[in-house]
């Protein structure tokens, strides 16, 4: 394995390593991938992937919590962060989990180091930025414009819904400040919409009409259904069979379907092409989707040239080697462990003529840092950012049947972008499908209190869950979070995992800028409810990990699992860590890939911007391979 | 064998009452006797028995009459300092498939013997079992998925 040189050595196999080591081994090249977690689902036998995705749904029905990470190993040679090790942050680190958080407030997100990535439990939304996400300095004075702008990814967002499979009605997309070709003259995606929820119809039609004061300003909230990464109805006027690379033109390409009479084939489960050709409503997006109806990583990986591709799992890089003299990346160093949880391991180096790091951006970060890499800057682990999520939840009138469907089927994007940027963070408005399971842990917790607080049993018990239950509404408010250079990854030798590699030491705030956003959009929830007639239940206790306070009023947020930042692209060597091809500015073989290299963060869920970002990367890869 | 099947009849008879199923929704989740060997696992067979012969005698006395045997239940069983939090983890167990630590005040005066009373989920069945999911027109999370586009529309029962 040593002596062989590859073309490209990827780390980590989730969705933005699987799209590069996908296009590049079907352009041909010889790829090394290396995966931190288990084997696990890697393997592309039928029967070890069905046998192996068991264990993980075993996982989910016997825990307790069923977080994020719940189905999913966490193995210790290769730990992943867990949302129930957050806890409030009392001036001293808290080392309980896998990160060290210094605070003041707790970084809340977590993912997921196992093939296929933190794909394995993302809730599949599969929203574009909008153009002024990409110039928040120029229109709004605002921390900094990126290298590049929406035009240039347009297309590559086609590639990332393509590959993806991304179901969605485009002519319902409605976005503030949009502009007049957002999706391209007869653009469709590969699937239509999947179907809205009853909550979402009634919710759509008690918004009608209602007129909201934010800032002195009046707005008109308009709902929307949301493009989801889940399988649906495939739009017979899609037209595209996949992304190639066009070796005369030097670029990457959507290549039509050969013949007409062809038309788009969700892509199942890694098991079994047939299985969850549609999703079938298990309301378990978020952790485990059980057929896999939910795109993730291991599918693309899956669908990558067998023959041009090498995968090495319980494979944790930990050194990214460095001429001196070049600056160029000679080699990755990483530690085998046998087997899991196990304190030993074998050695190694990997070697090729490019390196793409692919590991989440904290992972990332902690691997530059340990290596002493993409230094001029100063920026490596800075400008960690992710959605801060304030939750507000009532009772509709009328039972509207919740615990039902995919996690948020409809949003309200009104206040995705306007000039209020200006003053505070913008956000995007899933309604959530789900009750009041993420900031109460119903229905369990209501059970709980109806039979030990409330005394009840029998026909009342069921009568009480039964109303209460069917009614849940739950709002989120997800708010931009900016680039600062004090939300940040650092390493250090005192915190070492298992197998002594670094865990990711994390300092975290939340600025005013968010805070606004907090103020405005529960001021926006409120007029919302009292429109509606929703019974307000919304509580933000101080006893809360992310408690925090605004103008004397107390709120807590929540992290929306978008670990965005810490590697951002940027104009120049000085500011920033790599440049618009997403090439380090200080090692001209290495390209660093994923939600790391966001500038900024908007208002939509990274994982679609990331896989664009990807497919980019890899023509960049390409073209220096040439 | 027999006093088994007896005891479980009587765990049975008294959960209709307490979750406001009938008798064959109850045996139609499949949990009765898993619940049941739970139960007296965790408690105790002494505890057991005595918690199943209050029952038995609410119920016979009050021949399943609705006032009578409310009043009963709640006197004899949820009121009681030994039956009460035994009471509310049986109701629980049958909504929602897991057990709940039966609380120290209790364990301490009560709890000699007692094994495996730390909160968890009777197996992956259970969960799936849960009454819960059916009182609000839903199914478990995971399992027992209703169908692309099922939930547009109001469930249909």
């Amino acid at each position: 394995m040593e002596n062989k040189e590859y073309d490209v050595v990827i780390v980590g196999s989730g969705i933005a390593g699987a799209i590069v080591a996908k296009t590049l081994t079907q352009a041909g090249k010889q790829v090394l991938l290396l995966e931190a977690g288990l084997e696990a689902g890697m393997a592309f036998d039928a029967d070890g992937a069905y046998k192996n995705y068991q264990e993980y749904l075993r996982s989910y029905y016997l825990a307790l919590a069923k977080v994020p990470n719940a189905p999913y190993p966490d193995v210790k040679d290769a730990e992943s962060p867990n949302v129930l090790d957050m806890t409030q942050i009392n001036g001293k680190p808290d080392t309980k989990g896998y990160f060290v958080q210094n605070g003041p407030l707790p970084f809340a997100s977590d993912y997921a180091r196992a093939a296929g990535g933190t794909t394995l439990h993302w809730l599949g939304t599969c929203l574009r930025m909008l153009p002024n996400d990409f110039k928040m300095h120029s229109r709004y004075g605002q921390a900094v414009d990126w290298p590049i702008d929406y035009e240039y990814l347009k297309p590559y967002y086609e590639m990332a819904e393509r590959e993806i499979g991304v179901s969605c009605d485009v002519q319902e997309q409605q976005y503030p400040n949009m502009g007049g070709d957002f999706f391209g003259k007869d653009y469709v995606f590969p699937m239509y919409k999947i179907p809205q929820s009853y909550i979402d119809k009634h919710f759509i039609e008690g918004l009608n009409g209602l007129k909201v004061s934010l800032n002195g300003d009046v707005y008109v909230p308009w709902c929307t259904s949301t493009p989801q990464g889940r399988n649906s109805t495939p739009n017979e006027k899609y037209r595209y069979a996949g992304t190639g690379w066009n070796a005369t033109k030097q670029k990457l390409e959507l290549q039509p379907f050969p013949k007409r009479s062809e038309v788009y084939e969700p892509v199942g489960a890694i098991w079994d092409p047939y299985a969850g050709q549609r999703c079938e409503g298990n309301a378990s997006c978020v952790p485990i989707c059980p057929v896999q109806a939910k795109y993730n990583a291991l599918k693309t990986l899956k669908s990558a040239k067998k023959e041009h591709l090498t995968l090495m799992s319980q494979t944790v890089a930990t050194e990214i080697q460095i001429d001196s003299t070049t600056g160029n990346i000679t080699g990755v160093a990483y530690k085998q462990y046998p087997q899991a949880d196990s304190k030993e391991y074998v050695s190694g180096v990997a070697k090729g003529k490019i390196y793409v790091l692919a590991a989440n951006a904290i992972e990332n970060a902690k691997l530059l840092l340990a290596s002493d890499a993409c230094k001029t800057s100063d920026q490596v682990g800075r400008n960690l950012m992710d959605h801060m999520v304030l939750l507000t939840w009532g009772l509709m009138k009328e039972k509207v049947f919740p615990f039902r469907g995919p996690g948020s089927t409809t949003n309200i994007p009104t206040f995705r972008d306007g000039d209020f940027r200006k003053q505070h963070a913008a956000w995007i408005s899933p309604i959530d499908n789900w009750g009041w399971g993420w900031p109460t842990g119903s229905p369990d917790t209501d059970l709980d209190h109806a039979v030990s607080t409330l005394n009840l049993f029998g026909n009342d018990l069921k009568n009480y869950l039964g109303d209460l239950l069917s009614r849940q509404l739950l709002l989120h408010f997800e708010c931009e979070q900016l680039p600062e250079k004090s939300n940040r990854v650092t390493i250090s030798k005192k915190y070492l995992d298992n197998i002594g590699n670094y865990r990711p030491v994390i300092d975290y705030n939340v600025s005013d800028y968010t805070k606004k956003a907090f103020k405005a959009s529960k001021s926006v929830s409120d007029q919302i409810f009292a429109g509606m007639g929703v019974q307000d239940f919304t509580s933000y206790p101080s006893n809360e990990p992310d408690y925090t306070t605004y103008e004397g009023q107390g709120y807590v947020f929540r992290g929306a699992g978008h670990v965005v930042g810490t590697h951002c692209m940027g104009t120049t060597a000085k500011n920033s860590v790599v440049n618009r091809d997403q090439q380090a500015w200080d090692h001209k073989n290495l390209f660093l890939v994923g939600a790391g290299n966001m500038a900024t963060l908007g208002t939509s869920n990274p994982t679609l911007t990331l896989a664009a970002l990807s497919f980019a990367a890899a023509e960049n890869v390409l073209k220096a391979l040439k | 064998m027999e006093k088994t099947t007896a005891g479980l009849d009587n765990f049975i008879a008294i959960s209709v009452p307490l979750t406001g199923y009938s008798r064959v929704a109850l045996l139609a989740t499949g949990m009765a006797a898993d619940y049941y060997h739970a139960v007296r696992r965790i408690i105790g067979d002494d505890r057991m028995n005595d918690f199943l012969s209050v029952a038995a005698d609410i119920l016979q006395y009050t021949h399943g009459k609705a006032p009578a045997q409310e009043r009963e239940i709640r006197q004899q069983l949820l009121a009681s300092l030994l039956y009460g939090p035994i009471t509310r983890n049986i109701i629980q167990l049958w909504y929602w498939g897991a057990w709940l630590p039966l609380p120290d005040a209790w364990i301490a005066k009560y709890g000699k013997g007692v094994k495996g009373n730390e909160n968890h989920f009777i197996s992956p069945a259970a969960y799936q079992q849960g009454l819960i999911w059916q009182v609000m027109g839903s199914h478990p999370e995971g399992a027992k998925q209703p169908g692309f586009g099922s939930w547009s529309i109001a469930p249909l029962s």
